[in-house]
């Protein structure tokens, strides 16, 4: 019974000795294992912790930048590829010896391609500027007319407004292939077909995400101050031009370029109404192109640089606005 | 039109109030007659304070988009319901543009065969297979994000740099991103044949691999092209929500003794569980409608088996394609509801299960 006693307290002794060193352990172990100690056990540990855990926060650090620049990697291989493949001379990109920087000097002759038409298709660079033409109009005055109607369901109060705005919400729930064949006949019925029209004039009319983001954005817009607005005599253009409008330049603006890199990348639309014709655009300029040059890799890869750095740019100089547009409208 | 007028009259119920329903939705809609001078409103629910002029508006700025809806979405829905039950073998409602609303002579009703020639096609259940291949790699893809994320909650220097880079793929064009994974993975020159070229994996011509052709090696093939891009934007969202824990509950876990996947498990996917779940039902949804990189990855290639068909490709060859079929837009429709119904399925499916996992409590 005594030696008993004894032994424990000189093992207790031992412990308590040998806790600084062992803590550290514990904590490692802790961390593998996943097991919960009682909180009064827990409470020294983590004072030990804190003083000297750099083995483990080492371990998580490296694991953690392992993954993360092997991912970059993987998320910036392909644009080296892009790159280097479109620099490379004709023979070099047909040869079976891959190599990862040009071996018979650089050559910027597949750039050329981006500049000449192929048989049955347009050059790239129409295609670009086709886009343009073609995907601004309808970004720019579909924002308006969203920003509208997106006044009009937070601020202004008119009859059938909830069921109006549930109508809205209705036909974002419908899938776009559902109606894309009748739309398609529909278009080719009234001439449409073979015209950028089907491509601009719908979205002239608005997009009901885009309309739900900017309702939600001027909800937070006090209604205070526009009924002192009113008050003074200001009309329902002169609040929505003067007041609401500039407050809402960031939503515009991040509504406006997700618009814009959305039109700019679709490829289904342009294809079915525009393809072949002189307004094709990028997207299926390239698609045309793209797949006649077979082992013309140094070409392929010079357009297809062109028509990816629009976006990304466009992305890096607006990226605030992008992850903004994103984030509210994911999360909400 | 009058499907919503209808509604807003039974909304209201008072007839003086549903005359005035029409005014208004006669101001909005000019193509529908003369606009009539509005009729000034009863006085009847004088605390709402409801003035004309605000009513005049609200409807002319809610009903831009409205008109936009009605024409290019309400009545080709409205269509669509009409053409897939006919054998409709054109590509345009008439040839005669003059008079679009008159249908082309060659239809003709079929009920439900169009339908029932779709389902009882092996093809059309080979590109379901394929598309739910399609799914698989949107789900593994958000797994692989919820990772990386994971990673970049607990970077503490150089986040904005690789969140910056993470999320590139999200704005690349997926004809773009096709073509570079063509060249990386085409036989001859193809990147990754020269790579294996020169490591010494192959020995002789007969070796080298056509990664294109086989099925299993085309939806190896695929997997790499839609995990590589579908990770951006799963990435950009799930580090929002990460970033938006709080911090207290992970003090408490530390406190209690949690390790490192313990708090992943018990802190942050309840958490983020609301984001997982709108990603997944975003993404799944847009696999199902997965089109363009199929499209130009398999172009010029004999992808075996079909292997290279999505339910929207098959859609597509039933519209378009001369050598597979005659354009029909019938069976073309009714391709679109079963997909649509697809769709609804899935989703209300992933609704259904998502009580059991997704957590909305703040």
């Amino acid at each position: 019974m005594n030696d008993e006693m004894n032994m424990q307290t000189a093992e207790n002794v031992v412990t308590a000795e040998q806790g600084i060193t062992e803590g550290n352990a514990v904590t490692a172990e802790n961390i593998v294992t996943a097991e919960a100690p009682a909180p009064e056990k827990a409470a020294p540990h983590r004072k030990i912790r804190s003083i000297q855990s750099n083995p483990v926060n080492v371990t998580k650090r490296v694991f953690v930048y392992f993954f993360l620049v092997l991912f970059m990697l993987w998320i910036l291989v392909p644009f080296y590829i892009i790159i280097i493949t479109s620099v490379k001379t004709d023979m070099e990109v047909i040869q079976t010896n891959f190599t990862w920087f040009p071996t018979k000097g650089f050559y910027f002759g597949g750039y050329k391609s981006v500049f000449t038409p192929m048989a049955g298709s347009i050059s790239v660079l129409r295609g670009f500027l086709n886009t343009i033409w073609i995907v601004l109009p309808p970004t720019i005055i579909g924002l308006m007319t969203s920003a509208f109607a997106a006044y009009a369901f937070a601020k202004l109060k008119f009859r059938g407004k909830n069921i109006l705005f549930g109508l809205l919400l209705a036909t974002m729930m419908v899938p776009g292939m559902v109606s894309l064949v009748p739309s398609f006949a529909l278009y080719n019925a009234i001439g449409w077909n073979q015209t950028p029209l089907p491509l601009m004039i719908p979205g002239m009319f608005g997009a009901a995400a885009c309309v739900f983001y900017l309702r939600q954005f001027f909800m937070g817009i006090p209604s205070e101050t526009l009924e002192a607005a009113r008050l003074d005599g200001v009309g329902y253009f002169g609040m929505f031009f003067k007041m609401m409008l500039p407050l809402a330049v960031p939503a515009l603006i991040a509504q406006g370029v997700l618009g814009f890199v959305g039109g700019y990348n679709d490829y289904f639309g342009p294809m079915l109404y525009v393809a072949g014709t002189d307004y094709a655009t990028l997207q299926v300029a390239l698609a045309s192109v793209g797949s006649k040059w077979q082992g013309e890799w140094n070409k392929l890869m010079a357009a297809t640089l062109v028509a990816l750095l629009p976006t990304i740019v466009i992305y890096l100089v607006a990226q605030r606005y992008f992850i903004e547009g994103i984030a509210v409208s994911g999360l909400k | 039109m009058n499907d919503f007028n209808e509604k807003s009259e039974s909304a209201v119920g008072l007839e003086a109030e549903a005359v005035q329903q029409d005014t208004f939705a006669g101001s909005e809609l000019p193509a529908e007659g003369p606009s009539l001078p509005a009729v000034p409103a009863p006085a009847k629910k004088p605390k709402k304070k409801w003035t004309n002029k605000e009513e005049v508006m609200g409807w002319t700025f809610v009903g831009i988009p409205l008109l936009g809806f009605l024409i290019f979405g309400m009545i080709p829905l409205c269509m669509s319901i009409y053409i897939s039950l006919y054998h409709f073998p054109s590509l345009s409602l008439t040839s005669d543009y003059s008079n679009p609303w008159v249908a082309p002579k060659i239809v003709e009703f079929v009920g439900f065969d169009n339908f029932k020639e779709v389902l009882t096609d092996p093809q059309f259940w080979t590109s379901v297979l394929n598309t739910l291949f399609v799914v698989f790699t949107t789900i593994v893809s958000l797994a692989l994000s919820i990772f990386i994320s994971m990673m970049l909650y607990h970077c503490k220097r150089g986040k904005k740099l690789f969140q910056t880079v993470f999320f590139i793929p999200y704005v690349c064009s997926m004809v773009a991103i096709a073509f570079v994974f063509r060249v990386v993975f085409n036989k001859d020159p193809g990147i990754l044949n020269s790579i294996l070229w020169n490591v010494g994996y192959y020995h002789s011509q007969e070796e080298v691999i056509n990664w294109l052709v086989r099925p299993d090696r085309w939806r190896f093939v695929m997997f790499v092209v839609m995990v590589w891009s579908g990770t951006g934007f799963n990435i950009i969202l799930l580090s929002a929500a990460m970033t938006n824990i709080n911090k207290n509950i992970y003090e408490a876990a530390d406190i209690d003794g949690a390790g490192m996947f313990t708090k992943f498990f018990k802190v942050t996917l309840p958490a983020i569980s609301p984001t997982v779940f709108y990603l997944l039902v975003t993404g799944i949804i847009g696999s199902l409608q997965e089109f363009a990189r199929y499209q130009i990855m398999a172009k010029g290639v004999d992808v075996q088996s079909d292997a290279e068909l999505t339910i929207v490709y098959y859609l597509y060859n039933k519209l378009f394609d001369p050598e597979t079929t005659m354009p029909n837009l019938g069976v073309a429709t009714a391709v679109g509801w079963i997909l649509a119904l697809l769709i609804g399925l899935v989703t209300f499916g992933n609704f259904k299960i998502s009580k059991k996992w997704v957590s909305y409590d703040e």
